[in-house]
């Protein structure tokens, strides 16, 4: 009995750093509602698939449907080819979603690991992945994306690949940072005077220390993503037609803005609401993750 | 089988930097004997860190540079090693004790998995043996076995130091290196840590090397002492030999600079003047600048290492008039 009891008090007070993070993350309203917005459209993106044919409710062509305002049949309306733009946005949020989070992972994985190895050899190697990285950071990053989808042609994957440069410049900068703060403290060298080879102790040591700031980057990172994909795609460089991309919904629709311009807020709104979420999240967990903003 | 299991000769260590060049270790040599322990007692920038940390060959490079010297540990000299199998002698042969243990763990692992990491890294354990293991050191030091799984920032700093000996005890290592272990403890706290690293080493066999600038932690806890002043040992012997027969001003003044229990009122002798710059060492004795005995040819001669009888040495030039004796400590 009283074993029980002094193990449940055990439990109660080793809450691990991420259950800490995670409490306190509850506590910001704002981050809250960014998640839930998010949480919901992942699930709204994966169910349209099952929900939707992409070959006969999003893309088919039906003139007799053409420019329908919003009603119980259509909520909200049909565009210029007459395809339903309520089922169109569903499934345009599989497209943003996939490229903001794609290029982030691509742009994550090569940005910290090249990151952490200037950050924690500095020296000669630091000097030439930092100048690398200024070199593309001086480029437009619209630019640098236009250059590669014209070299690879246009494709959502050649997007996704486009876009993940830019993504892991950033990475690179502060994965770069955070580990020069942290290679210096007492307890790598001690884990060094323990034996530990150089990448266990990078991986297993220093990275883990790093995620606070690469985190918060993550989540703000993919919202600048969606409007880069969509301002792609809305130059015509993107995801190609006729793909219900959140941009290239809002390039059709330009011709139409005076009388149906619900084809494009609709659209509009779908990019500002899913980026606004982004970023209260990633402000919440830069809140959360922050030691000193414990209370 | 040699009887000694480190034995340092001949050390020199630099540190290089673009404003010229620090001489951090010069010329010392020193032996640990199996199931001794040496103090190595020395004010702060004499070098006995940088000697530590030339024994796991983990002297910053750059800008530090080990220019000369054998550091044998049980017969193999650690210097001549390559990357892995340095690796294998961390922490395996040599575990190290870091000064400061509010900054000495990482805040991100459980203590279980960061004394479960050095076990599992040297003895070819399984995750969960190795996590078992790190649950009885955790018993040994003193701290419950179901703590594993709490961060280090739930702990005191009395209990961190606990942890960080657990780890660096739970390979067994043939020499423990302690790096001012108590220094950023409080007394009472102080204590029990040397009371426990003491029981621990002598019922493991272990050697140690501590290093501190506590005279009294010193005669508690160690054999022999070697007394280091800016990159030299300017006296090492027996704990005994050097406590009763004092035979260098420096450590002469080390002593006074203590307060005594005994008078209470007396007023402490500080030694005069600061430790001089390493990066520019006077030509002669290092001490000679501060030395209340220093003559003409202290300026000039660095004094040799000469016995003193028994394992007593002192470096000192006034010893070359045969009736030279400090005036005593007070």
């Amino acid at each position: 009995m009283s074993t029980v009891a002094k193990k449940n008090q055990n439990e109660i007070k080793s809450r691990s750093l991420w259950q800490e993070t995670w409490r306190r993350l509850m506590k910001n309203k704002g981050a809250v509602v960014g998640l839930c917005f998010l949480v919901a459209l992942i699930i709204a993106a994966i169910a349209s698939g099952f929900i939707y044919d992409y070959d006969t409710d999003i893309i088919q062509i039906d003139m007799s449907q053409a420019l329908q305002h919003p009603s119980a049949e259509h909520w909200f309306g049909t565009d210029s080819l007459g395809r339903d733009i309520f089922a169109r946005v569903l499934y345009g949020a599989r497209y943003s979603l996939v490229i903001g989070m794609g290029s982030v992972a691509i742009g994550l994985i090569v940005g910290v690991t090249l990151g952490a190895i200037a950050g924690f050899y500095g020296g000669v190697v630091d000097q030439i992945i930092m100048r690398f990285v200024d070199v593309f950071y001086s480029i437009p990053n619209i630019m640098i994306a236009v250059v590669i989808v014209s070299l690879l042609g246009t494709s959502t994957v050649n997007l996704l690949i486009a876009l993940s440069f830019t993504c892991a410049t950033s990475f690179t900068r502060i994965a770069r940072a955070a580990v020069m703060t942290i290679r210096d403290q007492e307890y790598v060298e001690a884990a060094y005077a323990l034996g530990l080879p150089t990448w266990k102790l990078i991986l297993k040591h220093i990275i883990p220390n790093c995620l606070s700031p690469i985190i918060v980057q993550v989540t703000l990172l993919i919202g600048t993503t969606i409007i880069a994909a969509s301002s792609l795609s809305f130059l015509g460089i993107g995801v190609p037609q006729p793909a219900p991309e959140w941009g290239a919904m809002l390039s059709e629709g330009r011709q139409h803005i005076r009388d149906a311009s619900y084809i494009c807020i609709v659209p509009g709104l779908a990019i500002m609401f899913t980026v606004l979420a982004l970023n209260l999240l990633g402000d919440g967990l830069r809140d959360a993750l922050d030691p000193r903003m414990k209370k | 089988m040699s009887e000694q299991i480190l034995e340092v000769k001949d050390l020199v260590v630099h540190y290089e930097t673009e404003d010229g060049c620090v001489r951090a270790v010069n010329n010392i040599s020193f032996d640990i004997g199996k199931k001794k322990t040496l103090g190595l007692v020395g004010e702060t920038g004499a070098g006995k860190t940088t000697t530590a940390l030339s024994i796991l060959n983990l002297v910053p490079n750059p800008p530090g540079v080990i220019k000369n010297g054998t550091i044998l540990l049980d017969g193999t000299n650690i210097l001549e090693l390559s990357t892995s199998e340095l690796e294998d002698v961390r922490g395996n042969d040599v575990a190290m004790i870091f000064q400061d243990p509010m900054t000495a763990l990482n805040p991100v692992m459980t203590v279980g998995e960061q004394i479960a990491e050095a076990i599992e890294l040297h003895q070819n354990a399984t995750k969960e043996e190795a996590y078992n293991k790190a649950k009885e050191m955790l018993e040994l030091v003193g701290i419950a076995a179901s703590r594993a799984g709490d961060y280090p920032h739930q702990f005191s700093g009395g209990m961190r130091q606990r942890v960080v000996i657990a780890i660096a005890l739970a390979c067994s290592p043939k020499l423990l290196i302690a790096d001012e272990p108590t220094t950023a403890l409080d007394v009472t706290i102080q204590a029990q840590v040397l009371d426990l690293m003491k029981s621990l080493i002598k019922n493991r066999d272990m050697s140690m090397l501590l290093i501190t600038h506590d005279l009294g932690v010193v005669a508690e806890v160690c054999d022999d002492v070697a007394v280091m002043y800016a990159g030299h040992i300017v006296e090492i012997g027996t704990a005994d030999e050097v406590f009763n027969s004092t035979a260098h001003p420096y450590t002469e003044g080390l002593f006074n600079s203590l307060p005594n229990l005994k008078q209470r009122g007396e007023d402490l002798v500080p030694i005069p003047g600061m430790m001089p710059d390493p990066s520019n060492l006077p030509e002669g004795c290092t001490f000679a600048p501060r030395c209340p005995y220093a003559t003409e040819a202290c300026k000039s001669k660095l004094p040799e290492l000469r016995d003193m009888g028994g394992t007593h040495k002192v470096a000192c030039n006034a010893y070359d008039n045969p009736n030279f004796k400090l005036k005593g400590v007070h």
